[in-house]
């Protein structure tokens, strides 16, 4: 196709803008999750559990987080619940206190209820680790060199949190940490209310992600996804911008730690395993993960397959497994990216192409239209 | 205080681990070295590797279930490799990473449907004798010299694959040249098959063998797929030596580890990395910008 | 052996200067101890055969490959131990050989990604708003420039050959360097594509140093200043078209070919 066959875009007016802004349906989709998360029509469960959803938005904002790093700068991490873990124990640390000795130092603290120093602390300290691991690790390795790396310092992590255990109560963990009361009243020790806290947290994390990642700073790591040695070329400091992806990557898990640890009310190292690492991987790669929504709606999906499944076989982690295999070799760009190719070329040719593409940047619902293809079938393809 | 006993003890411990350290490693680095592609699954095919040891050890032999497992795992790897993997190699590398992931979640759960959650054992057939003296110390006869001894022979007939044979030469040549190696009439799509299955091979092998000294569950694939990455970083990837060298640093420092600080048991392999990282990212036998 | 252009003012100074500049590959030297000075301005254009070491050469100054000896200026600054985006930042601008574009982002975007990596090569989340505006108009010229306006919203692999191609050019010109480095931009294009981009880089020439590598002979006769050509990693003749037409020891590397 050449460039004089390639159509202006139309100009979008701003109802339709609203409508179709990512942050618009993940306000809607977080309003209704507790009155359909975990139900099952067919299983005679017709209302929702808010335990579930809590769940799932939780996990929204951890898989939201890797995806900063794999979605849109292409870099692919197995290690990410280190940060999530660190931003839970932190909390709970924080939250229920501890009594230590450390080199012959003495380390104490008490019992404290102040989440938001305890979301500061969470934040602080995973991003130091972040920042710490990111100047060793991203000037010398990318690729799968780097996602190996990351795995094994996870591990690193994790066996500090099994193996101290005068500090993280080991294999066990932490039980009985007390939810705060910052409104009084006990109010977030109801689960409905709790929910909602978690919700209105997330969704504001998730609209600062969504502000770095339309900014000009996102639009580099685009850039460096799609080609690094060109973006170099160009005049960036590649490496640079990686390292501060990296770090940002990390506090989004830390933020959604430190709501685990309250909603939870205890903490194991799990939390920073490698099943834990991988299950945000999952989500994300089925969610779509070039979008913004993708990890969003992937952990919902995710969550609602495990509920649902789990409740028929204790293998229910092999069917994941399953369903992750075929989104892998059959449709990487997972749901949202089948979703925008129906709404692109209608469904007829989202099928006939096959969803094995993986095409430009998403700017989820607010893409503009790419320029109208008579034939898709001669169209050229790309092949990634 | 250590005392001499305990030390060697824990040193040919160490010995024992390195070399099926090495085993899976080196199977891992080859098909590294020539594909350029990471098979999270192969801690799976350890895995699988002693579970089949286990459920054929009663009805074929001790010694023909080692070898049978570790040849059905081999051609597990050429089935998995032809039909999941190859699909994949128009993309950028992080696809099989991520599918490989996938399956080894499924073998985990595979494996737990067939033989259970439970560990299984597998133990030495009655005319293995249990222990040897070597000088004044006794020495547990399979698990560290039998096993030891068999490993040696295998990596130097690995040895004798990569640098007597033809397909050894290819191997060798890695990735870079694969494009040459196409000009020269050779049918690549086969020869990755092939390296694959045998890079599996090994892996099942090293479960297998590893069988009558192991806990045998479903979480050992998760744990030998992160040691077998540690001892790659460390090694260097791609690298035969790579390979002998890390494995046998990584299993002599854990099991030393565990005489003089055993809650930082699991750390050792991490921090030596860490170090590796800091100071030759390539790896002790790595070759430079291989991967940046 | 130093050798001078001669196709400039007298007292103009150099854009780019070697002194024994080479590079190995294990065991093979792909450039040879080269020492030249490239003056301000004109069309300067690199040719020599297969394997001469002229891509290398490129690499090199551009920052692609760090040297194995020698040394590199860039006006009076020393860029031997820079990186490949500390120079690019400094105003050595290079496309490559092989279109080297991305891929899945649109004509605009990769246009606008050049431009602002002038202002911007720090990592910024805060962009003040009247830059964007800026952005914007200067994307809109170099689009205009290149004759790529109306394809603006198209993705850049969609492109034909010759299109992407001069998509390389304008992220080359987007940041208005002083000095271009073009590898081979005429590589697979039609007669007509080939008479565009020519045309393209002699409209944006004024005022600028471009570094041409091409095989194109014709053309190469037609635009340069001077021409320096290699054999072997080294630097056989320099000179202006006609003086290496009628250079007896590049008649006998190319057998004729010039004629």
């Amino acid at each position: 196709m050449t460039a004089q066959e390639a159509v202006n875009a139309p100009k979008r007016n701003p109802v339709t803008a609203l409508l179709t802004h990512p942050l618009v349906w993940t306000a809607v989709l977080f309003v209704l999750l507790p009155y359909v998360a975990g139900a099952n029509p067919f299983a005679g469960k017709w209302s929702g559990f808010v335990g579930i959803a809590t769940t799932m938005v939780i996990f929204a904002l951890f898989a939201s987080g890797w995806n900063l790093l794999f979605g849109h700068v292409g870099e692919l991490s197995f290690g990410h619940a280190m940060f999530f873990t660190i931003g839970a124990y932190t909390t709970a640390l924080y939250s229920k206190g501890y009594d230590v000795q450390v080199f012959g130092l003495h380390l104490q603290h008490g019992q404290t209820d102040n989440l938001l120093v305890a979301l500061v602390l969470s934040a602080v300290i995973a991003v130091l680790w972040a920042w710490l691991l990111a100047r060793v690790i991203v000037p010398r390795s990318s690729g799968i060199y780097f996602s190996m790396i990351t795995l094994a310092f996870a591990q690193v992590i994790f066996f500090v949190t099994y193996r101290w255990s005068e500090l993280t109560g080991g294999e066990d963990g932490m039980q009985n940490i007390a939810r705060p009361n910052p409104f009084g009243h006990g109010w977030l020790q109801d689960s409905m209310n709790f929910y909602w806290f978690c919700a209105v947290a997330v969704f504001l994390a998730l609209c600062v992600l969504h502000w770095i990642l339309q900014s000009p700073f996102g639009t580099v790591l685009h850039a460096i996804r799609e080609n690094k040695q060109r973006a170099r070329f160009l005049g960036y400091d590649v490496d640079k911008y990686r390292v501060n992806a990296f770090v940002l990557s990390a506090l989004f898990p830390a933020i959604a730690g430190w709501l685990w640890t309250y909603y939870q009310q205890a903490i194991n190292p799990d939390a920073g395993s490698v099943e834990y690492s991988g299950n945000v991987v999952m989500m994300s790669m089925l969610g779509g993960v070039q979008t913004f929504l993708g990890p969003i709606l992937g952990g919902s999906v995710y969550y609602e397959i495990q509920n649902n499944v789990s409740q028929l076989t204790k293998y229910w982690e092999a069917w994941i497994g399953i369903v992750f295999v075929v989104v892998v070799l059959v449709g990487p760009r997972g749901i949202m990216g089948l979703f925008n190719d129906i709404r692109h070329y209608g469904f007829a040719t989202a099928v006939k192409r096959g969803f094995s593409r993986t095409t430009r940047v998403e700017t989820d619902m607010q893409e503009e239209l790419p320029p109208v293809i008579e034939d898709p079938a001669t169209a050229p393809e790309a092949l990634r | 205080m250590l005392s001499a006993p305990q030390l060697i003890d824990q040193l040919v411990n160490g010995v024992t681990l390195g070399m099926l350290y090495i085993l899976v490693a080196l199977g891992l680095n080859i098909i590294l070295g020539l594909m350029g592609v990471i098979n999270f699954s192969h801690g799976a095919f350890f895995m699988l590797g002693a579970y089949l040891m286990y459920q054929l050890n009663g009805a074929i032999g001790f010694w023909p279930a080692i070898l049978v497992s570790a040849v059905i795992v081999g051609l597990l790897g050429m089935a998995f490799e032809s039909t999941l993997i190859r699909p994949l190699y128009k993309r950028i590398p992080e696809y099989t990473l991520l599918l490989t992931f996938g399956t080894a979640l499924i073998f985990a759960q595979v494996v737990r449907k067939i033989w259970g959650d439970d560990a299984v054992r597998v133990s030495t057939p009655s005319y293995i004798p249990d222990s040897m003296s070597i000088g004044s110390y006794q020495v547990p006869f399979y698990k560290d010299v039998l096993l030891v001894g068999l490993t040696i022979l295998i990596l130097a007939g690995v040895w004798l694959l990569l640098n007597k044979t033809n397909i050894g030469l290819i191997i060798r040549a890695g990735t870079r040249d694969a494009e040459m190696v196409k000009i020269l009439g050779i049918n690549m799509p086969l020869m990755f098959t092939l390296v694959f299955g045998i890079g599996s091979l090994m892996a099942g092998l090293a479960g297998a063998l590893a069988a009558p000294i192991y806990a045998i569950q479903p979480s050992l694939a998760s744990q030998w797929i992160v040691l077998t990455f540690v001892i790659v970083i460390v090694g260097g990837i791609g690298s035969f030596w790579g390979a002998i060298v890390g494995g046998l640093l990584i299993g002599i420092l854990t099991s030393l580890m565990a005489l003089l600080w055993p809650p930082a048991v699991e750390m050792t392999g991490y921090i030596i990395m860490g170090i590796i990282l800091l100071v030759r990212p390539r790896g002790l036998f790595g070759v430079e910008g291989l991967f940046e | 052996m130093a050798n001078n252009d001669n196709g400039s003012a007298p007292g103009a100074g150099y854009v780019f200067k070697t002194e024994g500049l080479t590079r190995r590959f294990s065991g093979f030297t792909a450039v040879n101890n080269v020492t030249l000075e490239i003056p301000q301005g004109g069309v300067r254009t690199i040719i020599g055969p297969n394997g001469a070491g002229k891509t290398t050469f490129f690499n090199l100054l551009s920052g692609m490959l760090p040297v194995s000896e020698g040394r590199i200026w860039f006006k009076d600054r020393e860029i031997t131990g820079l990186l490949a985006y500390q120079r690019a930042r400094m105003g050595i601008a290079r496309s490559f050989q092989i279109t080297n574009i991305f891929g899945h982002l649109t004509v605009y975007e990769n246009v606008r990604l050049a431009v602002q990596a002038v202002h911007d090569g720090k990592a910024n989340f805060f962009f003040p708003a009247r830059r964007m505006g800026d952005l914007a108009a200067k994307t809109e010229r170099v689009l205009h420039d290149v004759g790529l306006y109306d394809a603006r919203h198209a993705n850049a692999e969609n492109l034909s050959h010759g299109d992407q191609r001069r998509l390389e050019i304008g992220l080359v010109i987007a940041s208005d360097p002083p000095v271009l480095l073009l590898d081979e931009p005429l590589a697979g294009m039609s007669p007509t594509e080939t008479h565009e981009t020519v045309d393209l880089i002699q409209r944006i020439s004024p005022g600028r140093t471009i570094l041409l590598v091409e095989h194109d002979i014709d053309v190469v006769m037609a635009i340069s200043t001077t021409i320096t050509v290699f054999q072997t990693g080294s630097v056989l003749a320099v000179g202006t078209p006609q003086e290496i037409r009628a250079n007896e020891a590049v008649q006998r590397a190319y057998l004729g070919e010039l004629a």
